[in-house]
């Protein structure tokens, strides 16, 4: 019991995230051949050995050339390579680029100064915990130096304790400082460029914010009443990026009302333009549609970025915004609205009880497309496409391939989630299509009869919005429609 | 001898037949023994024992500490002690892809009072490879994984300690995006093509200096807001996993991360939560199969 108390005191007093003071054999014989002949404060290293004290904790023994003999912890050896006091031969640093292990590397500074001289385009990656992780944008290159006393970061440390050692400015403006491990990092990414591949756009300047532009409200989906409207965000030049550049954030802020002086949490949605700048007054909008304050200002935080922010009320916001390149220099940041609430109300479908770990959605798109996954595709594009079709007659004949390849989805999907998906996306068609064909017959009609008495029906058209009226009379909801129907078929008979 | 052999394989069939009922009652996998088979391209880790391919979908691979550890959770699975004593293998072929393989078994009870079983390999490879389920090969009697190696530009002029450390080749071309991956990108076609949720998995994991941070927001989403939450979203909100970021990472903010279709299920947590959060879609390089739908970062403003 008091073994355990013991331990339990023991590990509560070491830090939850120490770098570990031993290491495997492996990796303890490798680094001891790595600090032969550097250098300990100035003397030189005459040989280490490596020690165990247990079965698997492996840490190594130093003998210098004034003839001590030291015992080195692989936590110890960390910061001395930190702080300069280790120094390897041959003119390498040691590193290790995890802060929880003790995997290491050698960054061969020769080797790194030479790539970097040649390079004439830098892979920047975002780091962890930026919006933008993980995405790359490709700069170009102007100058490298490795920092000196008059540098405002000479000397200065990451948070990991390492020390800024060198400093790369870019075409754009911005500077990028590297640590020791960055240098190694970045070399083993291969972010050092000499000439970036023909496929790839080498951002050498940044793009400068002109005026923001408002897009009017219009439908976008007739089936489910969700309609768009935008704002577009004008550049002195063209966007030469992808649209998944320009990620969205939703941030909440505590901000005293003005007439109550209590604080308030209210929500921005914010668009983030990387390699960007605002260098002149752009003027915003107070209003648009849901949006309130609408502004683009410089992100303060991150070189070279603007971002567009809007506050807006998070019960409104049902669907995400969607990012749009044009080719009039600018970005366009679609938003959406909908009256109808079972669009974020879970519906009663079998795949909505199931528990477990479902498919999130009906593709695998990293998989190899099913038959249901081709079926389904083809019917959500057709619909698309339909909603874009002003002629109402070939937008209602679209509709009905749509359904019989809904028709095909559902007899070739595997799962419930997808002969759900795909019921539940025939039924909303079903739903809208008998308001639609009413309208078209209607309208065809009356065209018929502004062209004059004389101008005789095409009987093929005939037959056709016939066979139309016949499937609106069998899924129409309301006797209205189904009077309007009978009156339509006789007047076409 | 020859009787001893006998009553061994009579205790084995016992065996088999007990724990093979409760398989088969609770639905799950079986490892009995298992076989690398060493290819310069694709290496293959099989499994051989009793499986549930509908069970599949919920084998999880995450990458290790280093790049050349993967950990790979079988939820659902036992090991047949007998047939499979060891659970540190590192006597692999010397060409093989693999230096360690770790099994652990687990078993817990939930507060259901049900049993939860699961097994979690840890792999430790020579060098980075990628770990994929080869659910085409795998049966009701295999579980295959493919090891292969990621495309890699190697500088060789590099002194590294080459078996930890491996250059990989940036993507910086136009993202490929197949067009079944686009229809999920537009909000609209996205609506035609995700599912409804029932359930919203939620992982608290705690970036703040306070080290409890994780556990008092777990607390205070369960004990003081759950009801109100899944009355608003129209689902259930289930806290999967509380634990704290490895990286050391401290944010200034809350923040929430959210997969594809839950902004509004995030929004709804961010407003019921004290403090100011930000929110933001789970970056594609973090996307995994995991079956987690929100991750809370607990920040430094979290009081």
């Amino acid at each position: 019991m008091k073994l355990i108390f013991t331990l339990l005191l023991v590990c509560l007093s070491l830090p939850a995230f120490a770098f570990p003071e031993y290491t495997s054999r492996k990796k303890a014989l490798k680094l001891a051949g790595v600090l032969d002949h550097g250098y300990f404060k100035s003397i030189k290293i005459s040989s280490v050995f490596v020690k165990n004290r247990g079965k698997d904790d492996f840490y190594l023994q130093a003998i210098l050339d004034d003839g001590s003999s030291r015992k080195w912890l692989i936590n110890r050896i960390r910061e001395w390579t930190q702080t300069d006091e280790l120094i390897l031969s041959k003119n390498r640093a040691l590193v290790f680029p995890s802060t929880e292990s003790t995997d290491f590397g050698v960054l061969d500074k020769n080797e790194f100064y030479r790539r970097v001289l040649n390079a004439t385009a830098f892979v920047k990656t975002f780091a962890k915990h930026d919006i933008l992780e993980g995405k790359s944008l490709v700069l170009g290159v102007r100058r490298f130096r490795i920092l000196q006393a008059e540098d405002k970061k000479f000397l200065k440390t990451n948070k990991f304790g390492e020390r800024y050692r060198y400093v790369l400015e870019l075409e754009n403006g911005s500077r990028e400082f590297f640590t020791y491990t960055d240098a190694f990092q970045l070399l083993q990414r291969s972010a050092f460029l000499e000439e970036a591949p023909e496929n790839v756009s080498v951002l050498r300047k940044t793009f400068k914010v002109r005026e923001l532009k408002k897009i009017p409200l219009q439908l976008e989906d007739e089936l489910r009443e969700i309609w768009r409207f935008g704002i577009e965000v004008v550049f002195d030049s063209p966007v030469l990026t992808s649209p998944d550049r320009f990620p969205y954030q939703v941030v909440e802020l505590k901000m005293r009302d003005p007439e109550t002086g209590r604080y308030k949490e209210q929500f921005f949605l914010q668009i983030i333009f990387p390699n960007s700048e605002k260098v002149r007054e752009v003027q915003g909008f107070k209003n648009h549609e849901y949006l309130r304050y609408v502004e683009i200002d410089t992100d303060v935080e991150h070189q070279k970025r603007v971002v567009l922010r809007a506050m807006v009320n998070p019960d409104a916001l049902d669907l995400p915004p969607f990012i749009e390149i044009t080719d009039r220099n600018s970005v366009v940041v679609n938003f959406y609205s909908s009256t109808d609430q079972s669009l974020i109300q879970p519906p009663d479908l079998l795949a909505s009880k199931a528990t477990g770990g479902l498919p999130r959605a009906v593709f695998t798109p990293n998989q190899r497309a099913t038959e249901f996954e081709k079926h389904y595709l083809e019917a959500v594009s057709m619909i698309r496409a339909a909603q874009e079709e002003l002629n109402m007659h070939l937008r209602i004949e679209t509709y009905f391939k749509a359904l019989r390849a809904l028709k095909e989805a559902a007899l070739s999907a595997d799962f419930d989630l997808q002969i759900a998906q795909a019921l539940n996306q025939r039924d909303i068609l079903l739903q809208t299509l008998p308001k639609l064909i009413i309208r078209n017959v209607q309208m065809t009609i009356l065209a018929m009869q502004l062209d004059g008495e004389k101008a005789k029906p095409d009987p093929a058209m005939n037959e056709k919005l016939l066979k139309q009226l016949l499937h609106a009379d069998r899924y129409a909801t309301t006797e209205d429609q189904h009077q309007k129907i009978a009156s339509l078929q006789s007047i076409l008979r | 001898m020859k009787q001893f052999l006998h009553l061994a394989a009579l205790s084995l069939l016992i065996i088999f037949l007990a724990t093979g009922s409760v398989f088969s009652a609770t639905s799950g996998h079986m490892l009995d023994r298992f076989e690398l088979i060493p290819d310069k391209k694709r290496s293959l880790l099989i499994f051989k024992g009793y499986f549930d391919p509908g069970q599949f979908p919920h084998i999880q691979i995450y990458p290790g500490n280093s790049k050349t550890e993967t950990t790979v959770l079988l939820p659902r699975t036992f090991i047949n002690n007998i047939l499979l004593p060891e659970r540190e293998v590192t006597s692999f072929a010397e060409e093989a892809i693999l230096e360690k393989m770790l099994l652990e078994e687990k078993i817990t009870k939930n507060d259901n009072g049900d049993i939860d079983f699961m097994v979690t390999l840890s792999l430790t490879s020579v060098e980075e490879i990628s770990l994929v389920l080869d659910t085409e090969k795998s049966d009701s009697r295999h579980l295959i994984f493919a090891l292969q190696k990621p495309k890699k530009k190697q500088i060789s002029t590099f002194l590294t300690e080459d078996k930890i450390v491996t250059a990989a080749e940036t993507d910086l071309g136009p993202p490929k995006v197949n067009p079944r991956k686009a229809m999920l990108l537009h909000p609209v076609t996205a609506l035609m093509s995700y599912r409804h949720f029932d359930q919203l998995n939620v992982v608290i994991l705690n970036a703040s200096p306070q080290v409890d941070g994780a556990q008092r927001l777990a607390a205070l989403l369960t004990s003081q807001q759950k009801r109100r939450i899944e009355k608003r979203m129209g689902m259930k909100l289930k806290i999967v996993n509380i634990s704290s970021v490895r990286e050391q990472i401290i944010l200034p903010k809350t923040k929430i991360y959210f997969h594809a279709n839950l902004l509004r299920a995030a929004l709804i947590l961010a407003e019921v939560l004290p403090g100011e959060q930000v929110l933001e879609a789970v970056p594609d390089s973090r996307i995994s199969k995991l079956a987690t739908d929100v991750e809370i970062y607990v920040g430094k403003n979290f009081e």
